[in-house]
């Protein structure tokens, strides 16, 4: 007999009358209702009121292994996966002389060349049929492989992890195709103007360290490296020592350690593998000193300037060297680059050169601490005739940090900024615990961010002021112009000394072209 | 027969076919290797499969009848056909009143934990030649004992898989670390004179079929072993762990392009592989020789914290026509 059709229209309305309901609960959901339920809506914005905003921190659990590796964990039982981040001392600050590149070809080899026993193909297969993505990445100071699955696929995901780390295969087919892939990408990211414009920055600010080369090498740099060259690299810096393992998500606690110990624990120790260090920053055109930065001369302003015809616009990227992490005054700093160009829309540099002037659609300032010395960062991007004229008005602004205070409001509205990031400091859980390893690997502690919240209600105009004044130099930055302004290098004059520069993907072609010959 | 019984019945026939069934098409895919290099695990367990299907014929008979069970018995007999070589007692005889070499092969498997109770096995047995497998870098200092008390040594330690590691004690000999295959996997080759004749001896650990590269650099090894082989003045014997077992065709074509002979042939079978799971049980450790040797004595030797047994080899000269 057949079945009636409402019967089958019954089967369908089952699963879409509980997405309907569903979906209605998530109506009802607190906090999605800014006035709260049955609040009657006002006739403007500004009217409205928000409830208070709850913020909850996220509390891992800390736990450093034998043999040096620290393991926090962040239980999080909503949904059914687990997020695993992996840091180690394997940064391209560790890059041998000439081998530019090292350290992030060695993390993108370590991942996809095959691992233990398997080959790539094999341990890729293995990974796709659990839909676990395993993910390398490098920067300065670190080297990283992320892991993210199914709960239940956890144990098998960190066995292939675990073999990658201590046993990567570098098959030589798959690790040629990487390399090659690699230098395409440097070659490609060269026609960015902004990637350039970073590049010619570090190697002006600082010289000879590590810091000043480009994080991935150069493409000529990566052509010459060879599986022998990451395998020795990967078994001197991938060890323990001031490595952390931050894992979140749905685990059983008590298992994942004991697994988590079997991996990074007293296996991973070997006695040849010596503590990686980060040489000191030297100061280069005079320096303004060590902590407590107590300044023996001032950076010398200068201009580096590349022609690239055919762009419309010219990129500016100007600063100099900055903090370190674990420096005390680098919350108020934080709050004076809010101020300055943090907020796009509303700091200082975004309402001057972007809203008064219509100079340029984007303009940023910015710091980037690092283990040793980083440094401190404005960027924007205008027409080429106007390059001069935006110019002076961002070196204008950040003198404007320098000699005058910023105002009760301006700090007001910048720790309130900082202070209402926190509320999405705990979700999602993956990006919680990548935050946290990451502070815990510079030297923070797992608390940091309770920690943060606190000073940061405490610090007032005077230490903000303060920091902006001792650590800001506007009369000693280093200024890169890639696309020269429409009136020639005259235009950017009184800035310091200007000097014409090759442009890197002019270098990388002719290093093409001598290693063809 | 009462409905239940003749229910659970129904119900172990369908699970016998299903067995059988199975074990006729492991057995087929034995023969179709070198189409996939999925399929070519499969010739690795005839063992497993001849024991089974010979273990299942009789129920096959009784239970679905009696083409059943001869097709069960005839893939029986496939697979014992290839294990009947390795069979005792027939395999060459070394020369009874000549001096042995005795060579040691362990892959000391790269998570081991005990290193010490290698070191001890190799200092009890006291071995001419001694072949290890999978040592890793910190392994150095704790083969220091028997790095000194054999001059000639040759070592490539590494936190991959593949590490090696070979030493002999042969007065004359020298050590030469070498690759077989374009990934640049060690390999040590240890050459002199013993008993008036030129003697070469291959340390080699073949990565294991566990993909379509690993497959196709094992054999790439395999085939340069081959050219070596024939290329050797005098003797030659390759020790090592060569990740396959001995009925596999691709070693198969290792021992005709080469010339050399398995010392397990006529002796036994002797797995070595996994310790400690009978069930999947295969020979993976081997010392070929070249034929103006023969085996003495082939033991497979206690566990030392690896997934491998270690082999103990006695080699002498073969006795002549």
């Amino acid at each position: 007999m057949r079945r009636p059709r409402r019967d089958a229209a019954g089967r369908r309305a089952g699963p879409l009358g509980l997405l309907l309901l569903a979906l209605a609960g998530c109506r009802g959901t607190p906090g999605a209702r800014p006035s709260g339920e049955g609040a009657p809506i006002p006739a403007h914005p500004d009217a409205l009121r928000p409830p208070p905003l709850v913020v909850r921190l996220p509390e891992p659990e800390r736990t450093v292994l034998e043999g040096g590796a620290t393991v926090l964990l962040l239980e999080d039982h909503t949904l059914p996966l687990v997020h695993l981040r992996l840091l180690v001392r394997a940064g391209s600050v560790l890059d041998p002389p000439g081998q530019g590149g090292l350290a992030a070809l060695t993390a993108r080899a370590v991942r996809a060349c095959g691992a233990g026993y398997s080959g790539p193909a094999a341990v890729d297969e293995a990974l796709d049929a659990m839909a676990c993505e395993v993910v390398a990445s490098s920067d300065r100071d670190w080297a990283s492989l992320t892991l993210d699955c199914l709960a239940e696929d956890f144990p098998r995901g960190l066995s292939h992890l675990s073999e990658m780390v201590h046993r990567p295969f570098l098959d030589v087919p798959r690790f040629e195709l990487e390399r090659s892939v690699t230098v395409q990408e440097l070659r490609q990211s060269l026609e960015d103007p902004a990637t350039v414009a970073a590049q010619l920055f570090r190697r002006a600010v600082y010289g000879e360290h590590p810091y000043g080369r480009p994080a991935r090498g150069t493409p000529a740099e990566v052509a010459r490296l060879t599986p022998g060259d990451c395998r020795a690299f990967h078994r001197k810096h991938w060890g323990p020592s001031g490595a952390v393992v931050g894992v979140a998500g749905h685990f059983d606690r008590e298992r994942t350690l004991a697994d988590l110990r079997r991996v990074f624990g007293a296996a991973w120790s070997a006695p040849e593998r010596p503590d990686p260090v980060v040489p000191p920053v030297q100061e280069l055109g005079g320096g303004w000193g060590a902590p407590p930065y107590v300044p023996p001369g001032r950076p010398e302003a200068r201009v580096l300037a590349v022609d690239r015809p055919g762009l419309s616009q010219s990129t500016i990227l100007m600063g100099h060297l900055g903090g370190r992490h674990l420096d005390e005054d680098r919350l108020a700093l934080e709050l004076a680059n809010e101020v300055l160009g943090g907020g796009t829309f509303t700091s200082r540099l975004g309402l001057r050169v972007r809203s008064d002037e219509g100079l340029a659609y984007w303009v940023a300032s910015w710091l980037e601490p690092q283990v040793e010395r980083g440094v401190f960062l404005a960027m924007l991007q205008t027409r080429r005739s106007q390059t001069r004229r935006a110019l002076q008005i961002a070196v204008g602004e950040v003198r404007r940090m320098v000699l005058e205070a910023p105002t009760p409001e301006e700090v007001a509205r910048a720790r309130e900024t900082r202070l209402n990031a926190f509320a999405s400091a705990g979700a999602p859980v993956d990006r919680a615990i990548e935050r946290l390893a990451s502070l815990v690997f510079h030297g923070l502690p797992p608390d940091q961010l309770a920690r943060e919240r606190a000073a940061l209600a405490s610090l007032g105009v005077e230490e903000v002021g303060r920091a902006a004044a001792s650590r800001w130099h506007p009369d000693g930055l280093t200024v890169v112009v890639v696309g020269l302004p429409d009136e020639g290098l005259d235009a950017l004059g009184g800035f310091g000394p200007v000097e014409r520069v090759s442009d890197p993907l002019e270098e990388a072609g002719d290093a093409e072209t001598e290693a063809g010959e | 027969m009462s409905l239940a019984r003749r229910g659970h019945r129904t119900l172990l026939a369908r699970g016998i076919r299903i067995v059988v069934l199975l074990g006729l098409v492991f057995t087929a895919a034995t023969y179709l290797g070198d189409l996939d290099w999925r399929l070519e695990r499969f010739c690795h367990f005839r063992l497993q499969y001849a024991a089974g299907l010979a273990g299942l014929a009789p129920l096959a008979w009784w239970a679905l009848g009696r083409w059943w069970g001869l097709a069960t018995l005839a893939a029986a007999l496939a697979n014992v056909a290839y294990l009947a070589p390795y069979l005792p007692p027939s395999g060459a005889q070394a020369h009874a009143g000549l001096p042995r070499l005795r060579l040691l092969s362990c892959n000391v498997y790269v998570a081991n934990a005990t290193p010490r109770r290698v070191v001890d096995l190799i200092e009890r047995e006291d071995p001419d030649v001694v072949v290890l497998l999978e040592p890793l870098q910190s392994w150095e200092e704790r083969l220091r004992p028997i790095t000194s008390r054999y001059p000639a040594v040759a070592m490539d330690l590494r936190d991959d898989c593949f590490g090696l590691y070979a030493a002999t004690r042969l007065p004359g000999f020298h050590a030469e670390l070498r690759s077989a295959e374009r990934q640049g996997l060690p390999v040590v080759t240890l050459r002199g004179r013993w008993q008036g004749r030129a003697l070469t001896v291959h340390a080699v650990h073949a990565p294991p079929p566990s993909s379509a590269g690993h497959l196709e650099l094992r054999n790439e090894t395999y085939r340069t072993l081959a050219r070596w082989a024939r290329e050797d003045a005098g003797d030659t014997v390759v020790a090592g762990d060569l990740n396959a077992a001995p009925w596999s065709p691709d070693l198969g074509r290792l021992l005709r392009d080469s010339g050399l002979r398995d010392t397990r042939r006529g002796r036994g079978i002797f797995p070595t592989w996994p310790v400690g799971f009978l069930p999947l049980a295969l020979p993976l450790d081997y010392c070929l020789l070249g034929s103006g040797l023969a085996a003495a004595s082939f033991r497979v030797l206690e566990d030392v914290g690896s997934d491998h047994y270690p082999i103990l080899v006695e080699l002498g000269r073969a006795r002549g026509p």
